[in-house]
Parts: structure tokens; C-alpha cells; sequence
């Protein structure tokens, strides 16, 4: 479990890489009730979708997000603000990394915020790390 | 929250364990704000919400940690609608208390971009 006096701005959360396959965001829709058509009807999405098909819901990158800081974390109740600004849209079956970095540390607090990102592999930003922040209670 | 923390792929045991002290992920929040807290949205005819809109962005406090056997009493509010030309952004505040107690849980604020044209 990370301590606080052993952070340093600057520091590196582990990042994960998933793809993000159809079967992935039915099994979102159906955990989270989000059935958007967007997210899983091709002819719907060609109407309407930015990108011409099918795209993830935010919030299944916001979650994924939620897991790679609330398990480098230790306890969800750590986790005491996470916020997602979603720029660029997630095509079905993109791969995407998440990850974080330590960008200020408050000692009286002991609380370390993080900058948090989720993006595409040509560098789009799905959650853009210049404005989504995890803010994280440590020991 | 099972469902919820196998398809974000939470992998602390806590969230998926069958009895004990079984804990909510940070983001299992969306289920009861987003997906429930903006069922009021689309209920309330004269609002005119409809479905060719994108998710801007999505905020939440978090008081303490949800458990299983929780009851949350859940208050969406409008709190501002903002028109862009082509797009109007709605901000929805859901804020998410202890039924019993009435102490604050989660507090979840998220923008909508609704783009004028239907589909």
C-alpha cells in the first residue's frame, strides 16, 4: 500500500492497457443499466456517434480509472474525489491505457492529487489527463 | 457491484466477495447516479432531453465508502443549463445520502452535451 512520505510528485501509478471489445461494453451496459443504443447498435451509432460507429461509455473509462487508482489505492475509501473530462471518443475494440501521476501532495491533509488518463494508443484522449484528477488519502 | 467491478476490472477481493464486509468500488457510483439519477431527466417530458448527446464530463465526492446492505437516499437536481449554438450543456448534481442517518455518501456532478439535432 503507497505512503505518503515515500510519494513524490512525479510519480507513476501502475498503468493497465485493455482493449475494449463489444462483448466489453454490453457487459458495462448490463452492469451499470446504461443502454444507449451508441453503445452497442451499429446503425444507431452511424447516426449519430462522432467517430460513425459504436463507442464505450465514459463511465466504463471513468471506471476503469476508478480501478487502476482505487487498487494501487488499497481501499476504495481512500479514493475521495475522482473526476473525468472526456475529450476524445473511444472507438469499439480500441485498446486503451490508464494511469495516474502524483501532481501535488498536501502533508497536513495527507492527501496526494493525481492526474488520471485514459487514452487511445495514437493519443487520444478518452479521460484527458490535463483535467481529470484523483484525489487519494494515504497513510 | 459485482457485475459493476468485473466489467471495470476492480480486482480487491473486497468488491466481489460473497458475504462479509462487501464494499462498493469508487466508481460503482454511476450506477446510481448517472444511469438512475438521470432517469428523472427522462421522465420529465417538458425538459426535452433526447439521446443525441455525449457525456462531457463527470465529478464525484466521496464522504465515505458504499457497502453492500446500504440504502442511499439519491435528490438530482438541475443545476445549470447552458446553450452553445449547436449544443446545450446540462449540469445534473445527484446528491447521494444514508436513508436512516441522512449523512452524506456520494456527491456526483456530471455534464451532459445535448447537440440539437436529434437522431
Amino acid at each position: 500500500m503507497p505512503r505518503f512520505d515515500d510519494m513524490t510528485v512525479g510519480d507513476r501509478i501502475p498503468e493497465r492497457t485493455e482493449t475494449l471489445d463489444q462483448a466489453r461494453l454490453i457487459r458495462y451496459a448490463g452492469a451499470s443499466g446504461d443502454f444507449n443504443p451508441l453503445h452497442w447498435d451499429p446503425e444507431f451509432a452511424g447516426k449519430v456517434s462522432p467517430t460513425g460507429g459504436v463507442i464505450a461509455h465514459g463511465m466504463l473509462n471513468m471506471g476503469i480509472v476508478s480501478a487502476v487508482v482505487a487498487d494501487w489505492a488499497g481501499d476504495p475509501g481512500k479514493v475521495l474525489r475522482l473526476t473525468a473530462s472526456f475529450r476524445a471518443a473511444c472507438p469499439v475494440g480500441a485498446a486503451v491505457t490508464y494511469g495516474g501521476e502524483v501532481i501535488e501532495l498536501d502533508a497536513e491533509a495527507r492527501t496526494a492529487t493525481l492526474a488520471v488518463w485514459a487514452e487511445l494508443d495514437g493519443g487520444g484522449k478518452v479521460v484527458d489527463r490535463r483535467s481529470s484528477r484523483a484525489i487519494v488519502r494515504l497513510d | 457491484m459485482r457485475e459493476y467491478a468485473l466489467a471495470t476490472g476492480h480486482t480487491d477481493g473486497r468488491y466481489t466477495a460473497e458475504e462479509g464486509d462487501v464494499l462498493a468500488p469508487p466508481g460503482f457510483a454511476a450506477c446510481f447516479t448517472v444511469t438512475r439519477g438521470g432517469a428523472g431527466m427522462w421522465a420529465d417530458t417538458e425538459l426535452g432531453a433526447h439521446w443525441n448527446l455525449v457525456h462531457g464530463s463527470q465529478e464525484y465526492s466521496y464522504h465515505r465508502p458504499v457497502r453492500v446492505g446500504d440504502l442511499l437516499r439519491c435528490t438530482p437536481h438541475i443545476n445549470d443549463i447552458v446553450d452553445r449554438g449547436r449544443m446545450e450543456l446540462l449540469t445534473l448534481q445527484v446528491d447521494c445520502v444514508d436513508a436512516a442517518t441522512g449523512e452524506p455518501v456520494v456527491t456526483s456532478r456530471g455534464t451532459l452535451i445535448f447537440f440539437h439535432q436529434e437522431p
